[in-house]
């Protein structure tokens, strides 16, 4: 515990810390789907990480603290905003993905990927973000978003299947091909 | 599909993921080895999140929040430095307060604008005077309406222009009361003109119109908000509202945008506010 006699924070501490600051900022982005409030997130968060800093394990990942940290806030954020909330894509109107016929994934752009998550309903845009963007691992991204690791891999396998409908008219169209209408 | 496989498609997302499984890794690549399916399954879901972590570019971090952390981080460990400033800081940050809270009283913040109209105001003086600079700068249309689609949840279609002398200068998301709004900045030679967009069903209420004006079943709102004049209207399913120093000419005003180039409908026969 640092207290009034504790050892200065160990440098790497910060070092680690801001060399994470690009990640939470992009999750930031993508979750509030806002510049301007990504920032005051981002801002805060690190504002919490520094000032709880003694609560953070060496030896666990502190990509996953930081984001455990970011997701609380913007829930909060959200929570204040449950009285106007976002019209967003029914995840349930959202269709498994069964079949999956051969695509050109190689042809995703950064362009479409940013709009196809963006277009994600925001349980499912947590899941595909932590995993398939920052690379947490199922138990870590239970973690952040408190909820057991079942309903993780559920949430993302709908993610991925909503993702992949979403990229599928774009990519065809990269590739110079034309989109067969037959679904993802 | 034979029970075999039942029992490992649900845990294929986990293999491509690298995660542990309840059967086998071995067991489960076994399975792959004898069962094209599976494997062909595996292969595409590899290859989906291959191009996904492949395409994923992440956000530039703004140099100004850059520095923001790192003051944070470096400045706020506990350093006894630090810890004889306290008493120093706590004053400052008192004082801070105090005149937070005074000029909070006499001009409230974009975040608190109840209405349209007011968070338009709000949004081009910000940018006007720097203080909540553009999220983008775009010239292009269409790519800004492709901008905003990945960030709001509602579609802005921005139209092409045909007036030599207006330019887009991009956009930012703003906020009203808690919905989220498009902020569409324009300059017509050295004037600043701002549009706000925001789905009709999360307006909130508007100031009192000083005059207004009817086209088309469509019916515009004139009003004065801190010196400057905005016009607000609704049509579809959106609400804009529109800031200017100078006040509506007319049809003069609307033809900035709906140009014959344009691709909106003309606005012949709109006259002057009554």
């Amino acid at each position: 515990m640092w207290s009034k006699t504790r050892p200065r924070r160990p440098a790497a501490f910060d070092e680690e810390l801001l060399a994470l600051a690009a990640a939470v900022y992009d999750t930031a982005v993508r979750l509030t789907r806002s510049a301007a409030m990504a920032e005051d997130l981002v801002q805060e968060t690190f504002a919490r990480a520094v000032a709880a800093a003694e609560r953070f394990e060496p030896g666990t990942s502190m990509r996953a603290w930081l984001l455990s940290i970011l997701m609380n806030l913007f829930r909060n954020h959200q929570r204040a905003r449950a009285r106007h909330p976002e019209v967003e894509l029914d995840e349930e109107a959202l269709p498994a993905v069964e079949e999956e016929p051969p695509l050109p994934f190689a042809a995703i752009t950064p362009e479409l990927l940013d709009g196809a998550v963006a277009g994600l309903p925001e349980r499912l845009r947590e899941a595909v973000v932590l995993r398939d963007l920052q690379g947490l691992s199922y138990l870590q991204i239970s973690e952040v978003l408190r909820i057991p690791v079942g309903t993780v891999m559920s949430r993302l396998y709908r993610g991925r299947a909503a993702l992949r409908k979403l990229l599928v008219p774009g990519v065809l169209e990269v590739a110079g091909k034309r989109f067969s209408g037959s679904g993802p | 599909m034979n029970t075999s496989c039942e029992s490992v498609r649900q845990w294929l997302p986990a293999f491509v993921d690298g995660e542990a499984l309840p059967l086998g890794r071995a067991q489960l690549e076994s399975h792959l080895a004898e069962c094209a399916e599976c494997a062909r399954r595996v292969a595409a879901l590899g290859g989906f999140v291959d191009g996904v972590a492949r395409a994923h570019r992440a956000r530039p971090l703004p140099e100004r929040l850059r520095r923001e952390l790192e003051r944070t981080v470096r400045g706020g460990g506990v350093h006894d430095v630090r810890r004889r400033l306290v008493p120093v800081l706590a004053a400052a940050a008192v004082l801070l307060l105090i005149t937070t809270v005074a000029l909070a009283a006499l001009r409230p913040s974009a975040a608190r604008a109840a209405t349209l109209p007011e968070a338009a105001v709000l949004g081009h003086e910000g940018v006007l005077q720097g203080s909540t600079p553009l999220d983008v700068a775009e010239s292009d249309p269409l790519a800004l309406s492709g901008w905003f689609a990945a960030r709001l949840p509602f579609r802005v279609h921005l139209p092409r222009l045909d007036n030599p002398q207006l330019h887009l200068r991009g956009g930012r998301v703003i906020q009203v009361g808690g919905s989220l709004a498009a902020l569409v900045v324009y300059a017509i030679g050295e004037e600043q003109v701002s549009l706000a967009v925001v789905p009709r069903s999360q307006e909130l209420g508007r100031p009192p119109a000083t005059a207004a004006e009817v086209f088309r079943d469509i019916r515009f709102e004139f009003t004065h908000l801190r010196g400057l004049h905005v016009t607000t209207w609704d049509d579809g399913g959106l609400t804009y509202s529109l800031v200017s120093s100078q006040p509506p000419q007319g049809g003069a005003s609307c033809t900035v945008c709906h140009g014959p180039g344009s691709g909106l409908r003309g606005v012949e026969g709109f006259h002057e506010p009554r």
